[in-house]
């Protein structure tokens, strides 16, 4: 595409989509070694992601910072509009990736005190390279502004809602069979619920970068695996429900 | 991780961008949202300077109680356009202007049609305020005057009020309308002036720039101005300022290189164009 007649505007806005990416790269690593330091009990590492979670906060303070700013002084339309309301949203989608990273950390954390429950964290280790993949899918579908790959993330968000049901159901069969794993399994299950929530995010991030480059508003029926009676689909898992 | 730092274009489909092979490719027009009904409707309407074409084939129906905007870069024809609908163009010697311009579906441009009847039916204020050397009265009560739209000096005098309050004048100008037009300052001049245009009860006012030689402060009146016009005149503006545009407009009309390129309501141009070239203006990319 055509520069813009103010290099500096075009320079600014690259930076822009540059720091997003580059933020996206930060949160995706979060994730990975936050789930990562569950599977292997890694202290240590639990421990560098809650501490790496600053860098994203004053990540995603400095792109809105840059975005309004840019608003501000050149007073973007069309296509430049649309590339910097997105680069503010991303930012906030991957400050709450973050965030929902280093609260799995903390858990594992907290899990690490405990005996080992390699079946359960395998299966959270599972989940984590699904919702890991799908993130980096998006982020790449942003990189390289590419719809086609945003959408194809976005038509897979049913697998990570399978994923966290089946878990579920899994984490409640154990907590029955032994009270003694309720700690552990109530952890699991957040952990759980917060990979779910980070799929979410990934397909916020979807849909923006859907409006980002198309310049309409992503209308597709979010898909949804189909939850029976067993299935929880509140934001707060219901222990009350039968497994 | 691949890096597309200059992101895809517009386009409908996957940012794939719409470069409208040049020439005679149709313009794009955006399904309209809610507009009044056609006041103006142009037809393959070309203009000629000297044998020379300015103007190539342009076609856009004009909707009634509503702002049009015409932009585009210098030459680009909008204010050649802009003319044909009120026939200034008569008055350039060498000029010459096909295709055919019907106000309410009759055609201006016919033998029967007296261009001095229709330009008080189609007003215009130009870039610089150019009233007459005359009083602030005069200069309003000179239309209705000539087309004999006054019975009576009370009758005028209530036609030169009624004009300066809907021009947003008169309260500044109320005691002193017997003093020269051109004493006023640079903002009130061109307020007189849209003053003097709608005392003659037009349906049309055409704008040429009407604020580019004004401070933000006589332009955002202005622009106020044109918002309480517009219910009750159609309104067409030429202007180079594009937040100007997005400010004042429902509808707005590309133009490049004497081509109409693309027209629709002024929220999808200014936030997603289909046109690469008006894409190209609008985010300041051009040349």
């Amino acid at each position: 595409m055509n520069q813009h007649t103010v290099k500096a505007y075009g320079d600014e806005l690259n930076q822009l989509t540059a720091e997003v990416a580059r933020m996206g790269g930060l949160a995706e690593a979060q994730v990975a070694d936050a789930v990562d330091s569950v599977a292997r009990r890694d202290i240590a590492l639990a421990r560098a992601v809650v501490e790496r979670d600053g860098r994203l906060d004053a990540m995603h303070r400095d792109i809105e910072r840059k975005a309004i700013r840019l608003i501000a002084l050149r007073q973007p339309v069309a296509s430049d509009l649309r590339r910097t309301l997105a680069s503010m949203k991303l930012a906030v989608d991957l400050e709450r990736t973050g965030d929902l990273a280093k609260n799995i950390a903390k858990r594992g954390l907290i899990l690490a005190e405990g005996d080992p429950m390699p079946p359960l964290t395998r299966s959270i280790e599972r989940m984590g390279k699904l919702v890991s993949m799908r993130l980096r899918d998006v982020l790449d579908a942003y990189a390289a502004a590419e719809v086609d790959r945003a959408i194809a993330v976005w038509n897979t968000d049913d697998e990570v809602d399978e994923h966290y049901n089946a878990l579920f159901r899994e984490l409640l069969t154990y907590m029955m069979g032994d009270p003694r794993t309720i700690t552990a399994g109530t952890h699991l299950l957040f952990m759980a619920k917060n990979l779910e929530r980070i799929g979410d995010h990934a397909t916020n991030i979807a849909e923006t970068i859907y409006y980002e480059i198309t310049g309409q508003e992503f209308t597709g029926e979010r898909p949804r695996w189909n939850p029976d009676a067993t299935a929880d689909t509140d934001t707060t898992p219901d222990p009350t429900k039968p497994a | 991780m691949k890096f597309n730092l200059f992101r895809s274009p517009d386009g409908v489909e996957g940012g794939t961008p719409s470069d409208t092979p040049v020439m005679s490719a149709p313009p794009v027009v955006h399904s309209s949202g809610p507009v009044g009904p056609t006041k103006i409707g142009a037809r393959d309407v070309s203009v000629f300077y000297n044998g020379k074409q300015a103007l190539y084939d342009v076609s856009l129906d004009i909707p009634d109680k509503t702002v049009t905007a015409l932009i585009g870069p210098s030459g680009c024809g909008k204010s050649t356009f802009l003319r044909t609908m009120n026939r200034m163009n008569d008055t350039i010697p060498g000029a010459r202007v096909t295709g055919r311009i019907e106000m309410d579906g009759d055609d201006i441009n016919a033998k029967a049609v007296d261009p001095v009847l229709l330009r008080a039916r189609v007003g215009m204020v130009f870039q610089k305020p150019n009233p007459f050397p005359k009083t602030i009265y005069e200069n309003v009560a000179y239309g209705p005057r000539i087309h004999g739209l006054a019975a009576s000096k009370a009758e005028l005098d209530s036609v030169v009020e009624a004009s300066l309050k809907r021009a947003g004048l008169w309260e500044e100008v109320a005691d002193r309308l017997h003093s020269p037009g051109t004493g006023l300052s640079g903002g009130q001049q061109q307020r007189l002036v849209i003053a003097r245009a709608i005392a003659v009860e037009p349906e049309v006012i055409l704008m040429d720039e009407p604020c580019s030689a004004l401070d933000p402060i006589a332009t955002a009146k202005i622009e106020e101005l044109i918002d309480e016009l517009r219910e009750r005149y159609c309104i067409v503006i030429v202007t180079h300022s594009m937040a100007q545009a997005a400010r004042v407009s429902q509808r707005t009309a590309f133009f490049h290189l004497g081509r109409l390129i693309e027209t629709g309501d002024t929220e999808d141009i200014f936030t997603n164009p289909r046109e690469r070239r008006t894409l190209d203006y609008i985010t300041g990319r051009f040349g």
